[in-house]
């Protein structure tokens, strides 16, 4: 549990440093092509559609996949600070930053479809912390496979097309992660043809 | 680094992937259910309308496919960047096989190939890319010709998940989708290590995924 860590004053102040430098980035519009980056800030508002097509079932697959983000979001929150500066954490910062984005543009598909996101939770679970470099890496591999899979298997189910679509995005930016992060562990960054 | 991540042999994976992938493909296509998506037929698509669209997208592959080889045949890589890269070729090769099956299984128009490096050129400048096969002037410009690509490949791919209504073909385009992304920040990590960028590798790293939603050039 991220919340639950001993060393909170310190870390608290490390990760206030990076969700603010998380938070920048996505004002400065570093976060997405699409010109519309929402943050996570805007949950539990009614999105507005450019169409009359609603979808509860499309409301119900987004909104798990909403979780999964934020427990993503958490999880790099909780390991930027474990990283090297002179090795991923930089690097690491920016796809929060990213999978920050993926929240917003997943609010906003919720309310497009017709529903309203839940706000997040206080805390998520992502197991134990992990304790060194290797294992910080490998933990955020995980969680990105984690969303590839889930996101591979609800776009056949996606009924309304702007969101299959946002979600090939979405589900492309998470690839690029978890390639990288197979980089900087140094194994085959693209050991397939087809992601799965 | 990106040498050990290219010491690979993936000829043998990737095509037994291929013939995977384009068997299920083939074999799931006859009696294809409609996605969940059945909201596509709502707006007028339809299994002839998928095939329309797998072809477009079948034709970025095959042009990708023939721009990484000649690239490579062009000798403009180091050997560092040929050994990042090297897989690329036979993954593109899988997803040109994959997509072919899928095409033919819904009754539309296989593509061929370019027929000549002219003919290349011809489709790069109709997809509004700059660079030119034969013209190639470094590992910079051939670097850029492969990101531009892979973001052609990746916005045919974006497109074609709007009007898709087969499921079998919607995952199968958002697989191809995703690795092509992958290439693409495979390929931008090599591009930016290079001057005038000249980064190391953690701003690099870094540098290679700036996108949050990656749906390529469309």
């Amino acid at each position: 549990m991220v919340s639950g860590q001993g060393d909170g004053r310190s870390r608290r102040g490390l990760l206030g440093g990076v969700v603010a430098a998380a938070g920048t980035a996505l004002l400065a519009g570093c976060g997405g092509s699409s010109g519309s980056a929402r943050t996570d800030s805007t949950a539990g508002r009614e999105g507005t559609s450019g169409t009359d097509a609603t979808s509860p079932r499309d409301v119900e697959l987004l909104a798990a996949a909403l979780e999964l983000e934020r427990r993503t979001v958490n999880a790099y929150v909780a390991c930027v600070p474990l990283l090297s500066k002179t090795y991923a954490a930089p690097a690491a910062a920016v796809w929060l930053s990213e999978e920050l984005t993926h929240t917003g543009e997943l609010i906003g598909l919720i309310g497009q479809a017709g529903g309203k996101a839940q706000p997040r939770a206080n805390s998520y679970e992502i197991g134990s912390m992990p304790s060194n470099q290797a294992q910080t890496l490998a933990l955020l591999a995980s969680l990105e496979q984690l969303q590839i899979s889930y996101y591979l298997k609800i776009i056949p189910q996606l009924q309304l097309a702007a969101a299959r679509a946002a979600v090939g995005a979405i589900l492309a930016s998470d690839a690029q992660h978890i390639a990288l992060l197979r980089l900087g562990q140094d194994q085959p960054p693209v050991p397939s043809a087809f992601v799965t | 680094m990106t040498a050990a991540a290219g010491d690979r042999s993936p000829t043998r994976r990737e095509m037994l992937a291929a013939g995977a992938v384009a068997g299920a493909a083939a074999l799931a296509a006859p009696s294809l259910a409609p996605a969940g998506a059945a909201a596509a037929s709502a707006d007028g698509s339809s299994a002839t309308g998928d095939g329309a669209l797998l072809s477009r997208v079948l034709s970025m592959s095959v042009l990708a496919a023939y721009v990484y080889q000649q690239v490579f045949a062009e000798g403009v890589l180091t050997g560092s960047e040929r050994r990042a890269l090297e897989g690329f070729v036979e993954q593109e090769r899988a997803h040109v096989a994959a997509l072919r099956a899928a095409v033919a299984a819904a009754g539309a128009t296989v593509v061929a190939p370019p027929s000549s490096i002219h003919v290349a050129n011809q489709h790069l400048a109709h997809r509004q890319i700059s660079e030119r096969l034969g013209q190639l002037r470094g590992a910079g410009d051939a670097l850029g010709l492969l990101i531009a690509v892979e973001r052609s490949s990746i916005g045919s791919c974006y497109v074609a998940l709007r009007g898709l209504t087969l499921s079998t073909a919607i995952v199968l385009v958002a697989r191809i989708m995703a690795d092509d992304a992958q290439h693409e920040a495979l390929v931008t990590y090599q591009r930016v290590t290079l001057p005038p960028h000249a980064l190391k590798f953690p701003a690099a790293l870094a540098a290679a995924a700036p996108s949050a939603l990656v749906s390529g050039s469309h």
